[in-house]
């Protein structure tokens, strides 16, 4: 479990007038939750998420896991950050191995685990995230970009986290490539992973969390299931945010008089409140 | 971590130094620098000092921004006084065994290091209160008589803008690639010095990659907008105005009021 309470962060706490990057945090991750985090750019996300592993330390306030409260004096924090696993943005920029197989073998090995131990958790991961035993021994340079960001998920991946952090993963990915990422997130929450999915994308989200945070300079401004986050449409659009389309289309259909369920973002559902609409006239 | 280097940095703020013409504030640094190594008496450095002072109040940019920069080099400034300090022959003021300080030893430390405090100061106002690209604009208008010995003047000043311009970037970059790696594990700051050099090579490796791919994606964008070199004309041409003129006559001034200092009173040594 994770928590945040009153966690405030700032960069430069040195420097007069320096505004936090996080303020008022006060946030609870029980396992096996699919929790998506939206935002604004620069609204704190990543900041926050840096948190979950001790890669930054609260200013302020505590981050609690499990029990046990991470901050500066925490001492060695490898055991933290293989159970809970970080996947950064673009982490296909953080490949380093002449082998994709060795890149991935790279969380492992400093877990200290055994070469073989090593071996079979890459291979486990690389098969995860649907990349071919033909790739194994190619220079992760070589692949596409697609490719890539399926390797660098399963390095971290291969660390067989407890929780999962994805910092933006289907940035600049094509929809083919984000539907297969979002799919193998759900199965991974299905077989008992807590994930934990940063996005500024609403129609990315409201499909597989099943809890959203939306953060908004530095505070989280709503906390709750898609459905009662949607409802604040207004709110939601003066944070430079919005709903999803599918949500969008059907509440303007309700304001112009369609009796249509207007918290829907799931295409059929949406569809099917139409017709019954339609039906009723 | 890599925050607190202030090498090069800029300063925004609206003062008459701000406003200066990039090639006044580089002649005017080098001619600070010349007065600096002019002086050997207590009135020459008092007239650095004067400059000095007057140049931070214009530059309104805090004192105590001008003074971080000096965390860096105090290390080097200790190692030039304490060798002074104890290795200089001369009038023996204390003693002790082996160790002995002398009235020379003190005296040339305590210049020395005057001399390396100014010289670091000065050219830091001039970096705080200077653009990266006002600067290498004034580096290439200042070279271009070495245009004629066939020196790719625009080009130097290109590469030196582009990299001073580059130092940020790599810096965030640098701090992004080492948390992706310490979120897979990995430590940099292992004891012994064969592992730390080894755990370097996933940081150095992303870093190279993203470094050659920015650059070439730098060049295909410049190439796109048709960069030819040299031969383009400027937005924003750096042209002088009366207060560059008198802030030259005032340099020059300076200058030969520490020459005339030099000459007339007597050295210290
Ligand atoms: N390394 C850093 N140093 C200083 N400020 C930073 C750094 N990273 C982010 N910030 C600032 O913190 C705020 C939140 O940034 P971030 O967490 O990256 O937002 P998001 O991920 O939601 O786009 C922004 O105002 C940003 O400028
Ligand atoms: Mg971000």
């Amino acid at each position: 479990m994770l928590e945040f309470v009153d966690v405030e962060y700032y960069y430069d706490s040195d420097m007069p007038g320096a505004t936090p990057a996080l303020r008022d945090i006060n946030l609870k991750i029980e396992d096996g939750e699919f929790v998506g985090i939206i935002g604004h750019t620069g609204s704190g996300k990543s900041t926050l998420v840096q948190h979950m592993n001790g890669l930054l330390n609260p200013t302020k306030g505590k981050y609690i896991y499990d029990g046990t409260v991470i901050d500066a004096k925490s001492g060695n924090l490898k055991e933290l950050r293989a159970k809970v696993g970080l996947v950064f943005q673009y982490p296909e920029h953080q490949l380093f191995e002449a082998t994709v197989l060795e890149d991935v073998c790279f969380g492992p090995k400093n877990m200290g685990l055994t070469d073989d131990e090593c071996k079979k958790r890459a291979v486990e991961a690389l098969d995860k995230v649907g990349v071919d035993a033909k790739y194994y021994d190619a220079s992760p340079f070589e692949l596409s970009g697609g490719q890539k960001r399926r390797v660098a998920i399963a390095g971290v991946l291969a660390m067989s986290p407890r929780v999962l952090v994805l910092d933006e993963p289907t940035a600049g990915l094509d929809p083919e490539g984000r539907h297969d990422l979002l799919n193998m997130l759900k199965t991974l929450n299905d077989e008992g992973m807590t994930i934990v999915l940063v996005s500024h994308s609403m129609d990315d989200v409201a499909k597989y969390a099943r809890r959203l945070v939306v953060i908004d300079n530095a505070y989280i401004a709503f906390d709750g299931t898609p459905t009662e986050v949607f409802s604040h449409k207004s709110e939601l659009v003066n944070m430079g945010l919005n709903v999803p389309q599918i949500t969008g289309i059907m509440q303007s259909l309700k304001s112009n008089g369609f009796d249509v369920d207007d918290t829907l973002f799931d295409v059929d559902a949406a569809a099917e409140s139409i017709m019954k609409c339609l039906d009723r006239k | 971590m890599l925050r607190d280097i202030t090498l090069g940095q800029y300063y925004p703020a609206d003062s008459l130094l701000h406003k200066l013409d990039p090639r006044v504030k580089i002649v005017g640094t080098i001619i600070y620098i010349a007065i600096l190594f002019v002086a050997d008496n207590v009135w020459g450095y008092l007239l650095a000092a004067m400059a000095l002072g007057v140049m931070i109040v214009m530059s309104k940019v805090p004192v105590r921004f001008i003074f971080k920069g000096m965390r860096a080099i105090i290390f080097l400034l200790m190692i030039t006084v304490v060798f002074n300090v104890f290795l200089t022959p001369g009038r023996v003021l204390f003693q002790w065994k082996a160790i002995k300080i002398t009235y020379e030893g003190l005296l040339i430390a305590g210049t020395m290091a005057i001399r390396l405090i100014f010289l670091i100061v000065g050219t830091s106002i001039m970096t705080l209160t200077t653009t990266p690209n006002q600067l290498t604009d004034a580096l290439e208008a200042l070279m271009s008589p070495f245009k004629k010995i066939k020196l790719p003047v625009h080009e130097v000043a290109m590469m030196m803008s582009i990299a001073l311009r580059f130092i940020p970037i790599l810096m965030e970059e640098t701090d992004k690639i080492m948390k992706a790696q310490m979120a897979r594990g990995a430590g940099f700051d292992s004891k012994r010095l064969t592992d730390r050099a080894k755990s370097l090579i996933p940081l150095l490796v992303p870093l190279f990659v993203s470094a050659f791919r920015r650059a070439n994606d730098l060049a295909m964008a410049m190439e796109a907008r048709c960069y030819r070199g040299g031969e383009r004309t400027r937005m924003k041409p750096l042209q002088y105005c009366s207060r560059d003129y008198m802030s030259y006559a005032v340099l020059w001034i300076v200058l030969i009021g520490a020459i005339v200092i030099r000459v007339l009173l007597p050295a210290m040594v």
